[in-house]
């Protein structure tokens, strides 16, 4: 709020003939103290005295109508009903000084990752490595090596530039790890990445660049990192639960009333596309595990079906075993890819969400302090029209309406710069939120390719062997067997792109789709007997074990 | 992508023998021997009908001496002879095994097709030529029998046809009309035939792996005494239709009836229409049961009181009897047994069922629900008249029990003799158990997978609600197709799995059950063989008493007792030799039901290896194509 109050261009106004210097702090508090009573008219009244304002400043001579027209004359109202993003970006122009000049710059660049500790440390608390270089008047030096922050620093950094900047959509963390399963390369590349993407997007907002919270934060020692006095969010608790109940006061913009149920509902969607998906995961997961146990079924048969073809079977199972493990690989790797995409999104629908109800109230304030200005006026009036005044009652009315407008004109001020910001934000956003989307589901389905790639090629490995168990048999029988037996024994996947469609893929071949993770388990057949052997000649006894040990090496 | 269609169509195709499955340079190799060959042909051209005539007449040399043959009827035209022959000594059992498979044909093929030949040759001068170059190469290559060759010789255009539908299409009931045009192609497939049948082993000895399990399916082939026995089966008339699936009757009563269509092309009634309900399946299977021991019956679908009149049980319940039929048609004995001949005919069923039944004592529709579970006809067992002596004193193993049929001695045990059955009997149970395994673990995937599809669907559902928020246009058009990849891979899913039920379910479900139908064949030879034991028993026990009281000299008791021996000592032999019969029939069976299954296992096997590949190609095609356009 700091940041914002500090390019007020209204804040020294001082041309007001009432204008006297600040005699009793006290008064100027009483409008504050009387805003509860304000709240509560509906919005009826409080719309009725609104037009009551207007009226009043059109029909009053005062001097103050100078300010009054520069308020009521062009209102957050008056742009937004029509306007393209153009004229919200010139009026924003204005606005958001901030946003003119682009010569403060912030690059960080995300170099590792820490896991260490406990398990739930690192799964929850890893410690991110970055390197920072800047031109910001806020550091102390342009250029950070090797900084060290752990994740709870900067969660604590993001709620402190949630609670400050209130017209700005601060990006959600990431998430600290993901589905991939800690400890792999895998997990350290995407959580990198992510962490990388959420300093980008940090960079580009220049709210949250001139904040003097980020230089703390980032030049502060590794795991030290508080925020720096206390920010709180305009409402919190029963009572931002109990007004998120009422309807929501009239948005003159309409964009961004429409934009918060939008976002609300890709919230809950997204989660419901988690939930989902999750049990997509689980059932494939106990899917592959009835998979593995039919192939263990073919196992078994081989173990007395008429031995010429025991080989077989148990090639057979393990190829079924094999095509079971890759389902449960695709599992997880679908919750790594969609549901970790998705997660981020939730997270940042929640945060965006939570802004707009924070200019929900902000607009709630406003109309407060509208109607508190208004009945300051009325007293006024009230005052001068009466013959035998005290000085010191005018005195005391002339304080009160003059306050009760600074508030008025600071409030509408803000909520239109946060109006422009969030009018801009917005766009960026729904860019950012397209983009994650597209890389989550292309992530997912390259992964999909790839293993269902493997998955083809396993089975297709197999199918000589099935093939050549019965020569007159199966398809061969069917007439289909000349076509196949040139197509069967090599892979159907080649650098020349799939046998069965002339269509060439986008996408260079990737050779590894013939390999995969189980293809040891599946040769290891003919070895594992061997190898027992060599264990059995080595082995000990009891009893020769206890003379080895018994005899005296003294 | 239509697999279904792809896989099911081609049964019905008999084209396609094995020579198609060659390779390229082979049949190049094929060609230009038979490039080189016609100028040889040329040149003997006008020689060629006294030629032939030297043909017929030299069989007979050709049975003792084969290389001499080769000589005098091919002295010039040896560009192959050299080669070849030394081919043959290469690998002689290699050929031999696998052409004396196809070769071993049924006997009566033989006979018709020799009639045919005489006339054939005569007419088809034109044909001639193959011939001979086939004949000839056939002849150098393989060291054959003598009735091979002999058939070889009379003509190969005739023979060819015959043998091969019966050597590849024994299991299906097919319709085989070999037309003029085939009959000519198959001759070139004669020609090029023996030079084929090296082929596989060359083709599969590039892939290690896969020659591996190649030859020991070679060997077993080769190893198999029963071979010829196996192929005897002449192919079967009928064509058996199980159709229209009705429920009749009322409440109590409520049974569906199947319609039985059968084509008899032998008779001359060549059409049958008959109602038959499921209780009158199980009542064949009973009753071939008695008729045959030792023959593994295919056993008809289970019984089941629940939702007996839901579709997909009706259906399956169908395809099941009719596969039984189908089976049962198969089997040269069982297809002339008088009752299932009635089974397919007979307008007044109910009747001449029950009357069948009384008739053979087989108790047939006191039918308990285990098929594996037997019942020994007396009648059948002891013949007529001995059986209504025993069934009078209460059957066969009531009469070593005492007074108030409260056993005081303990009942005689029956040991197997033969470890070869109890060996058999353990490994069939223990297959019972591992198939039983993996049918519940195929049930489970079963359910999983439709699980899975309308998880999925629910997924995409979603999916698309997302996309209707419209939050940007590209975002939704992205997520309206991803949504759409999903519910192609659920209904593609859903028809894999639909596929599995189809192919390996039911092979394993109809080797279930088979495997029961063989216990019940263990079971009648245990059972007879302890009504050996009782015999024996009963006759030892007469046998000493007759003895201890002719010790006493001759009286009404002694002429009574030694009758009574006599009789129980005829029963012996009679059980005796049932039982001994029974053991080399079912030695007989198990061989045979071992192959059968193996076969239709591994077809089986094939079939849904196939199909989860082209699954497997669909899927990998739809997240290719949702890539390459939305990506």
């Amino acid at each position: 709020m700091s940041s914002a109050v500090a390019y007020d261009p209204y804040d020294d106004i001082d041309n007001n003939p009432f204008s006297e210097p600040e005699a009793n702090p006290q008064r100027s508090v009483s409008p504050d103290l009387r805003a509860p009573d304000d709240t509560h008219p509906s919005i009826g009244a409080q719309e009725a005295t609104q037009g009551n304002t207007d009226s009043h400043a059109g029909a009053q001579p005062e001097p103050e109508q100078g300010m009054t027209t520069a308020q009521h004359g062009n209102p957050p109202g008056d742009f937004p009903e029509a306007s393209t993003t153009a004229a919200a970006a010139e009026g924003a122009d204005a606005l958001l000084p901030e946003r003119r000049s682009s010569k403060f710059q912030l690059v960080v660049k995300v170099t590792g990752l820490e896991r260490v500790g406990s398990f739930t440390n690192k799964k929850e608390n890893p410690t991110v490595k970055f390197d920072v270089s800047t031109n910001l008047p806020t550091f102390r030096k342009q250029q950070h090596r090797s900084l060290k922050k752990t994740f709870t620093e900067f969660r604590n950094l993001r709620k402190f530039l949630y609670g400050l900047i209130s017209g700005t959509f601060v990006p959600a963390l990431p998430s600290p790890s993901t589905n991939y399963g800690i400890s792999n390369s895998e997990d350290y590349c995407k959580t990198v990445s992510n962490m990388q993407e959420w300093f980008d997007r940090i960079a580009v907002d220049p709210f949250i660049l001139r904040s003097e919270e980020l230089a703390f934060f980032i030049e502060s020692d590794f795991d030290t990192y508080t925020p720096v006095g206390k920010t709180k969010l305009p409402l919190s608790g029963l009572k931002r639960k109990t007004l998120k109940q009422l309807a929501p006061p009239f948005d003159e913009c309409l964009e961004l009333a429409e934009f918060r149920p939008l976002v609300k509902s890709v919230h809950h969607l997204s989660q419901d596309i988690q939930t989902k998906l999750l049990k997509l995961c689980k059932l494939r997961k106990s899917l592959s595990h009835d998979e593995n146990s039919i192939g263990q079924g073919f196992k078994e048969l081989c173990m007395d079906q008429s031995q010429s073809h025991s080989k077989f079977y148990n090639k057979f199972g393990k190829t079924l075993s094999a095509v079971g493990d890759i389902d449960s690989v695709m599992a997880t790797l679908d919750i790594a890819t969609l549901y970790d995409g998705l997660e981020w999104l939730v997270q940042e629908t929640y945060s965006v969400k939570e802004a707009l109800t924070n200019r929900h109230f902000l607009m709630r304030d406003l109309l407060q302090a509208q109607q508190t200005s208004s009945s300051r006026q009325e007293q006024a009036r009230k005052l001068r029209a009466r013959r035998d005044v005290s000085p010191l009652k005018v005195d005391e009315a002339i304080r009160a309406l003059k306050a009760a407008t600074t508030a008025e004109h600071t409030l509408t001020l803000k909520l239109r710069r946060v109006t422009a910001n969030m009018l801009l934000e917005k766009q960026r956003w729904l860019e950012w939120c397209d983009h994650q989307l597209q890389t989550s589901i292309k992530e997912y389905t390259l992964r999909k390719i790839e293993y269902e790639r493997k998955k083809l090629s396993l089975l297709e490995r197999i199918r000589a062997d099935v093939r050549a168990a019965d020569e007159a048999g199966g398809l061969s029988r069917l007439g289909r067997g000349a076509r196949l037996s040139a197509s069967g024994v090599s892979p159907s996947q080649t650098a020349q792109g799939d046998s069965w469609t002339s269509d060439p893929r986008s996408r260079a071949f990737e050779p590894s789709v013939l390999r995969t993770e189980f293809d040891a388990s599946l040769e290891s057949d003919t070895r594992d007997v061997h190898d027992t052997h060599p264990e059995d000649q080595h082995a000990l006894d009891a009893r020769s074990a206890a003379s080895l040990l018994g005899t005296s090496s003294f | 992508m239509d697999y279904e269609d792809e896989l099911s169509a081609p049964v019905w195709d008999d084209q396609g023998p094995r020579e198609e499955s060659k390779t390229e340079d082979e049949l190049s190799k094929t060609f230009a021997n038979l490039s080189t060959d016609p100028a040889v042909e040329e040149h003997e051209g006008s020689t060629w009908n006294a030629k032939n005539i030297e043909h017929e007449e030299e069989v007979d040399e050709v049975q003792n001496h084969s290389k001499n043959l080769i000589s005098s009827l091919a002295p010039e035209e040896d560009p192959l002879s050299s080669l070849s022959v030394s081919e043959a000594v290469r690998s002689p059992q290699k050929g031999e095994a696998l052409f004396g498979d196809s070769g071993s044909a049924p006997l009566e093929a033989h006979e018709d097709t020799s009639n045919e030949a005489h006339e054939t040759s005569a007419i088809s001068k034109n044909y001639t030529k193959p011939k001979r170059l086939f004949s000839s190469a056939r002849l150098r290559r393989h060291p054959l029998t003598a009735e091979q060759k002999k058939d070889l010789f009379q003509d190969p255009l005739a023979s060819s046809p015959s043998t091969r539908e019966e050597d590849e299409f024994v299991e299906e009931t097919l319709d085989y009309e070999p037309s003029p045009e085939r009959s000519k192609t198959d001759i070139l497939r004669e020609v090029d035939a023996p030079l084929f049948k090296v082929d596989p082993r060359k083709n599969q000895s590039l892939t290690p792996s896969i020659k591996k399990v190649a030859d020991v399916g070679g060997d077993e082939t080769q190893e198999n005494p029963d071979n010829k026995l196996l192929d005897q089966e002449t192919p079967n008339n009928y064509s058996i239709e199980v159709i229209d699936p009705l429920k009749v009757g009322d409440l109590t009563s409520a049974h569906v009836e199947y319609t039985i269509f059968t084509k008899d092309k032998n008779s001359n009634q060549p059409e049958f229409k008959v109602q038959r309900r499921y209780r009158d399946f199980r009542w064949l299977y009973r009753q071939l049961q008695n008729n045959h021991w030792g023959k593994i019956i295919p056993p008809p679908p289970e019984k089941q009181t629940m939702g007996r009149f839901e579709n997909d049980f009706i259906e399956n319940r169908r395809l099941q009897m009719e596969r039984m039929l189908t089976k049962i048609a198969q089997d040269a004995d069982l297809r002339d047994d008088t009752d299932f001949i009635l089974f397919l005919q007979s307008n007044n069923f109910s009747q001449d069922s029950k009357v069948r039944e009384h008739l053979t004592g087989s108790n047939a529709s006191g039918d308990s629900n285990d098929i594996s579970e037997i019942h020994i006809s007396e009648i059948e067992l002891l013949g007529q008249e001995d059986a209504a002596n025993v069934m009078k004193n209460g059957g066969l193993d009531e009469s070593h029990k005492g007074f108030m049929n409260i056993s005081f001695a303990s009942a005689p045990k029956y040991n197997e003799p033969d470890s070869f059955f109890v060996e058999q009997r353990q490994a069939t149970e223990l297959l019972e158990e591992q198939l039983r395994q993996l049918c519940k673990s195929l049930e489970i995937v079963d359910v999983q997978r439709n699980d899975l599809a309308s998880v999925t669907e629910e997924f995409a559902q979603t999916i698309k609600a997302l996309e209707e928020l419209e939050v940007s246009k590209k975002g939704s058009e992205l997520l309206a197709n991803f949504a759409d990849v999903h519910l192609r891979i659920k209904e593609s899913l859903q028809r894999s799995t639909l596929q599995e039920s189809l192919t390996l379910g039911i092979t394993i479900d109809d080797y279930l059950r088979s495997l029961s139908s063989i216990r019940a064949v263990f079971n009648q030879r245990s059972k007879l063989g302890y009504y050996l034991v009782i015999v024996e028993n009963d006759l030892a026990k007469k046998q000493l008493q007759l003895e201890k009281n002719s010790t006493k000299g001759p009286s009404d008791k002694v002429e009574n007792l030694s009758k009574e021996v006599k009789v129980l000592q005829a029963r012996h032999i009679k059980i005796r030799q049932k039982w001994q019969e029974v053991g080399d029939t079912i030695r007989k069976e198990l061989q045979r039901h071992d192959r059968d299954k193996m076969i239709d296992f591994r077809n089986s096997i094939e079939i849904f290896l196939e199909s989860s590949i082209e699954t497997q190609k669909e899927c990998i095609e739809l997240w290719e194509t949702f890539y390459q356009n939305n990506l």
